[in-house]
């Protein structure tokens, strides 16, 4: 078959590497074999722990110097024990997705579309009583964008110099919040009111 | 799994494909592309006649554990498909629109559309048959089979032809009509395989 073809088969993988270097691999349906990692693996439409992928999300693209984002969403089955997979073992996991064309079971001319990690992990109960999870991602190269800038006037520096003392513990460099009804401080001021 | 009653038997029986493809057709004339997607299954439209209470009874106690726990229905179709033998999955591996089985008494007829099940991990699967085969004297054959496998059976998953059952889950609750000629009515139901 070509793209050119009256009727085209194609398919979704997403490939979820864990810190622990156990995988997840999924498929939109049925199931697929596909080489991303020099060996070939099997995809299948849904894995005992994580269960299917009910959402693909939202992916952003973009050039430059842009942060892109997604998420995703898996129904984990019923069956699955709720800390198998819901946990901080979800984070920084690798979540790659391809979208390629399918003959029998292989996958040809697949696309690899996004990289990115898990950023953070929500479980939300939907409307018919399921279980799911959602996974916010960031872009791999989102990484890089993490500064060391050495030994600075801020809490985690203070803290390793005197443990446990907390002077710094409000220095955030947030915005400051007073409570509702207190008296309107100067417009110019970063101070916000809710 | 829930195993639903045999009698009384429907009225109607209505086959769709859960299709999860699509057209692309652009709005102003360009040729249409079909993109199919993996993963397409049955549903199946179950029409049940006006019952006695105690046949209804039956019925819908069945239903009410089967819209938690699943259904499953042995398939009743225009012929007699009994006399296939023993047939099993030829072999593991097997991918696409082709299936290799064996096992089957020799000289059976697997006609153009006969639903089958392919029982692997302890799931039920059905599939059809798309080109009417005779099996050969050794009871093997490569049949053409639609949709493609879901799944991937291991050699000597049992296939069910004589007597195949179609299980999933049940499209919504279900009740009859118990009316004023103590005579219920309107029993229906619709069974989505799952995967």
């Amino acid at each position: 078959m070509a793209v050119t073809d009256t009727a085209i088969t194609v398919a979704g993988l997403l490939k979820i590497d864990f810190v622990d270097e156990t995988s997840v691999r999924l498929c939109d349906g049925g199931f697929l074999y596909f080489t991303s990692d020099s060996t070939s693996e099997k995809y299948e439409a849904s894995d005992s722990i994580y269960g299917t992928l009910a959402d693909p999300g939202e992916w952003e693209m973009g050039f430059g110097d842009q942060a892109e984002g997604g998420t995703i969403t898996l129904a984990p089955p019923d069956t699955a024990t709720f800390t198998d997979w819901y946990g901080d073992h979800l984070l920084d996991a690798r979540v790659r997705l391809w979208f390629g064309e399918v003959s029998g079971s292989t996958v040809s001319s697949a696309e690899q579309v996004a990289d990115m990690l898990i950023d953070t992990y929500e479980q939300e109960i939907s409307a018919g009583g399921q279980r799911i999870l959602q996974l916010g991602l960031i872009s791999r190269a989102e990484k890089l964008f993490l500064r060391n800038e050495g030994n600075v006037c801020s809490e985690r520096f203070h803290k390793s110099v005197w443990t446990g003392e907390n002077g710094f513990n409000n220095c955030t460099d947030l915005a400051g919040y007073v409570a509702w009804g207190a008296e309107s401080p100067p417009r110019s001021g970063t101070t916000r009111f809710r | 799994m829930i195993d639903l009653p045999t009698t009384p038997s429907p009225t109607n029986i209505r086959w769709e494909v859960l299709d999860f493809g699509g057209t692309m057709q652009g709005p102003v004339g360009g040729s249409a592309q079909r993109i199919n997607r993996l993963g397409n299954r049955w549903s199946l439209m179950v029409t049940l006649p006006p019952m006695l209470p105690a046949d209804a009874d039956q019925w819908e106690a069945a239903l009410l554990r089967g819209l938690r726990q699943g259904v499953r229905w042995r398939i009743i179709q225009a012929f007699n498909p009994e006399g296939a033998g023993s047939p099993l999955v030829d072999g593991g591996s097997q991918a696409g629109d082709q299936l290799d089985v064996k096992g089957f008494n020799a000289g059976y007829w697997c006609r153009r559309n006969q639903p089958f099940a392919i029982v692997s991990g302890g799931k039920r699967y059905v599939h059809r048959v798309v080109t009417a085969q005779q099996i050969g004297a050794d009871g093997t054959a490569t049949l053409e089979i639609e949709p493609p496998l879901r799944v991937e059976p291991t050699d000597e998953d049992v296939l069910e032809f004589s007597a195949p059952y179609i299980e999933g889950l049940l499209a919504e609750p279900v009740t009859g009509d118990f009316s004023a000629d103590r005579i219920v009515h309107g029993l229906s139901f619709t069974i989505n395989e799952a995967g």
